[in-house]
């Protein structure tokens, strides 16, 4: 009785997180235009949504950001997380301060604040601001994923290291590299998706010279829902899956 | 020619004082244990002869040449830790090789080297084996057998056996044995367990508080203790206070716990010198009685009797009020050990297997 | 060794100086340009005034802003009210089924919350797919209008927040020694008390956890008021929005965003007040 219970409790917040999706998903391989009516299956959206020049051009934008914005936050992030985890830093406990309340703070705090930021430092709005606003909110994921790998280590695996005869270069790139990598790689897929599906932050920093995707979708949506767009969200919500997934599987794998 | 010699070393943590002007030589080839309790400074012996740690003061020889300030990679020493530190994201082999790879060797000498080390570790065959795939144990031999395939003159065990189960333990004192037999290195040790240490080891250096109390063959060091520390960590002693009443030519006569028994004196102790006398639980004879005990026992009556297979231990409590243990063991000849609770018991020993240790 | 102090120095500073740049100077610009006058050409001016602060209370803007938190804190309920079972019977679920059933709630919690909302307008509008199905099976003969109502907006916060509710109370469901519950039983208390006395009170930081990741975002998410509520629904962060785009008002805009960054703070301040009190108790 309890058991079936359960069971349906879950089935139905399932259904509810995974119905809407699942209808776009299958609505973008519909052949109307304007009705829910099923009218055959085809790829119409899909050939449409790539001759639009103005959605693919923000699309572009939108994986330049992402991807230059979570490499430098991995790449910065990693750094921070090791020198900070590996080394006994004084300041520790103030960073990870820093890092949290950045992770807490309301989207909408961060995006005004920055808006102000770059206006009054004369800033154009544009591709750098935005790539600034993304790396900022991004770091704080990588840092944490990051940190979190380091401090399940052995530390007495580097000492073994040093004394098999490794320089501290080999300790580096042979131990600790190859052992946080999986935390790295995550970190960095994980900021590649928040980075792809921001909208709040974006809308404070970015100008209209230079339009991403949830911004492009954001508007297009605000005037009617069209079919190219259904056809754009599904493969936005895939490249999200297979991303998350991945990242997923990276974490995941370290506690065997 | 001392392989490692240590001249007055020290070492602070923290303004900690955790090694404390230390001086060592340790001989080629032997078997050599670091023993004490947690916190004595042993490992950290071990890191600074590993290059792990470097030293406040003093001077570290490692074959006749100062290394004092030579980092952990270029020093001919190999380490296996506590927690066997092996890299999780390599497999045998790789760990194995580590060293020689960085050494530049040749890959066909690697595997050959491999394969041999771990025939040694009695693990053939495992090298494509990935380390969580692996037990306890196993894990055990590749951290042996990756410290080994580099050839140290020196192999440090810092603990290694102490996270396996009672079994094991008993088998990998075996397997180490053999090991340093084959190999012909010099083996330093580090335990906190005296069993492991008086099992073991060629010698035995006995530390407390970064100093070392005695160094001797693990007979010495159980036989006679220099000290109250020595003679209280390994093994078990009842001690007793004494006062000296007369002194003959290699005996004394001694007070204690209100009668008078004759004791050796190795020592030049001196009419009227307060002494404290170490007894052994099996070097304790015990003695049924009904009436009073003959002259140089101590009665007293058994409190606790303590079945342990091969022996029977006994906590007695003399008449004097002093708790003490007197160990019994079969023999074909007396059967009879065991004892009431309560019974009336003599206690003594042999003249000569006593310590006698000044008062501190 | 100082090479290495170096290294150290030089990681851990450039991301020291990336958050003071980026997140510090531009939070401290936020409370002081909240203590200042508006100006319509260069956005604030001097004098430091405390008039946006009064603004806020005054019963004009105090409607708007306490409306605006009620849609958050309903949301927030709503969340508990559907997370808080699912994430129970999930931890209960076996132990070989539950890495598949964390990852579906994963997935939709880095899925963006832009196309979950839009997800959501194809299914609600007029001519969408459940007026279809109501149509088309007779219980209604004119499509029932959900699209921009309040209902559609709480369906829009709790679909996007769901997730952010249910992992931080899984994370202590699933922790939680069942040994306590069986302890509870065995001392005679019922089903009823053993969830008011054992369980709820251990899962508490988990509670607070998910209510702050709700609360919180829920306040900022304005686009969901503006694709499915239409013009009526406010968020506090459609409010701020418009301060910033719409009226041109930086200091009163900033002074809402520090009264969300005052929350931020009260509310991280119960939960590690709660977690301490937890980490303080296990230990005994």
């Amino acid at each position: 009785m309890k058991r079936w219970m359960g069971i349906s409790w879950v089935s139905l917040v399932f259904a509810f997180l995974y119905g809407p999706l699942l209808v776009l998903m299958v609505f973008s391989f519909n052949q109307a235009r304007y009705t829910t009516a099923w009218q055959g299956f085809s790829f119409t959206w899909y050939t449409s949504l790539f001759e639009n020049q103005h959605l693919l051009d923000a699309f572009v934008n939108s994986l330049i950001v992402a991807f230059v914005s979570s490499l430098a936050a991995t790449a910065m992030g990693t750094l921070g997380a090791f020198a900070v985890s590996w080394y006994r830093f004084a300041g520790r406990k103030i960073f990870f301060g820093l890092v949290y309340s950045v992770m807490m703070s309301p989207d909408i705090v961060m995006g005004i604040s920055l808006l102000m930021l770059f206006v009054l430092a004369g800033i154009h709005p544009g591709f750098l601001t935005l790539l600034t606003a993304h790396i900022t909110f991004c770091l704080p994921f990588v840092i944490v994923l990051v940190h979190a790998r380091i401090s399940g280590f052995d530390p007495s695996v580097v000492d073994a290291a040093r004394d098999l005869g490794a320089k501290e270069y080999d300790v580096f790139f042979k131990i600790i590299l190859p052992m946080i990598l999986p935390a790295v790689l995550a970190g960095w897929l994980l900021s590649f998706t928040l980075s792809l599906d921001d909208v709040i932050i974006s809308f404070f920093v970015t100008g209209p010279g230079f339009e991403i995707l949830p911004l492009k979708i954001y508007s297009m949506v605000k005037l009617g829902v069209t079919p190219e767009v259904n056809a754009l969200c599904t493969i936005l919500f895939l490249l999200t899956l297979a991303a998350v997934m991945t990242a997923h599987f990276l974490i995941k794998e370290k506690k065997k | 020619m001392a392989v490692v010699r240590l001249q007055n070393i020290s070492k602070s943590f923290d303004r900690q004082m955790v090694i404390n002007n230390l001086c060592l030589d340790i001989v080629k080839g032997e078997f050599l244990t670091l023993l004490g309790p947690s916190g004595c400074g042993k490992t950290t012996v071990l890191r600074l002869i590993a290059g792990l740690e470097t030293c406040d003061s003093g001077t570290i020889l490692i074959n006749g040449r100062d290394q004092t300030r030579m980092p952990a990679c270029d020093r001919d020493v190999n380490t296996v830790f506590q927690s066997y530190a092996l890299f999780p994201h390599m497999n045998v082999f790789d760990n194995i090789a580590f060293g020689l790879k960085l050494k530049k060797i040749a890959g066909t000498r690697i595997r050959d080297r491999v394969k041999e080390a771990l025939e040694l570790v009695k693990l053939e065959g495992l090298e494509t084996r990935p380390i969580h795939q692996l037990s306890g144990g196993q894990q055990q031999r590749v951290a042996i057998a990756r410290a080994i395939v580099n050839r140290p003159l020196i192999l440090l065990l810092d603990e290694p056996l102490s996270a396996l189960d009672y079994k094991l333990r008993k088998q990998m004192r075996l397997d180490l044995r053999h090991l340093h037999r084959k190999l012909g290195i010099t083996f330093v040790f580090v335990t906190h367990d005296q069993e492991e240490a008086l099992t073991l080891s060629d010698r035995v250096v006995v530390m407390h508080n970064g100093c070392i109390q005695q160094t001797g063959t693990p007979k010495d060091i159980y036989e006679t203790p220099v000290n109250l520390f020595v003679a209280d960590f390994v093994g078990e002693s009842n001690i007793f206070d004494a006062q000296v009443t007369r002194t003959l030519d290699k005996d004394m006569e001694i007070q204690i716990q209100g009668i008078t028994k004759m004791v050796q004196n190795r020592r030049n102790f001196t009419k009227g010198q307060t002494v404290k006398i170490l007894l052994r639980p099996e070097d304790m004879t015990v003695e049924r009685t009904r009436h009073q005990c003959p002259p140089g026992f101590l009665p007293g009556q058994v409190k606790e009797m303590i079945y342990k297979g091969t022996t029977v231990d006994l906590l007695i409590r003399l008449d004097s009020g002093h708790d003490i243990f007197a160990t019994e063991f079969f023999n074909e000849d007396d059967q009879d050990i065991f004892y009431d609770v309560n019974e009336r018991v003599c206690v003594s020993w042999i003249k000569g297997w006593e310590v006698t240790l000044p008062h501190e | 060794m100082n090479e290495r102090q170096g290294f150290k120095f030089f990681a851990v500073f450039i991301n020291m100086a990336w958050f003071a740049l980026f997140v510090l100077v531009p939070g401290l610009m936020v409370v002081g340009i909240s203590f200042l006058t508006r100006d319509m050409g260069s956005f604030f001016a001097w004098p430091p005034t405390l008039v946006h602060y009064k603004e806020l209370v005054d019963p004009v803007y105090a409607k708007v802003l306490g409306n605006s938190l009620v849609y958050s804190l309903n949301t927030t309920l709503l969340c508990l009210g559907i997370g808080y079972p699912f994430a129970w019977f999930l931890s209960r679920a076996p132990a070989y089924r539950r890495p598949l059933l964390l990852m579906m709630v994963i997935i939709p919690f880095w899925t963006s919350s832009l196309i979950r909302t839009y997800a959501l307008v194809i299914l609600l509008k007029a001519n969408g797919i459940i007026n279809a199905v109501l149509m088309g099976s007779g219980i209604v003969s004119e499509p029932v209008s959900m699209l921009y109502t309040d209902v559609a907006v709480y369906v829009g916060l709790v679909y996007s927040l769901l997730p952010f509710m249910i992992l931080p109370l899984y994370a202590v469901l699933e922790k939680m020694d069942l040994r306590l519950v069986e302890a509870a039983r065995d001392l005679g208390a019922n089903g009823l008390q053993v969830f008011v006395h054992v369980v709820l009170p251990l899962s508490l930081p988990g509670i607070m956890a998910g209510c702050i990741m709700v609360f919180l975002p829920a306040m900022g998410l304005f686009y969901i008021p503006d694709l499915l509520g239409g013009a009526k629904t406010m968020l506090v962060g459609n409010f701020i929005k418009n301060q910033f785009l719409t009226t041109s008002n930086w200091p009163f805009g900033s002074a809402a965003s520090v009264f969300l960054l005052l929350l931020m703070v009260l509310m991280l301040g119960i939960y590690f007040l709660l977690s301490n009190r937890f980490n303080r108790n296990q230990t005994l």
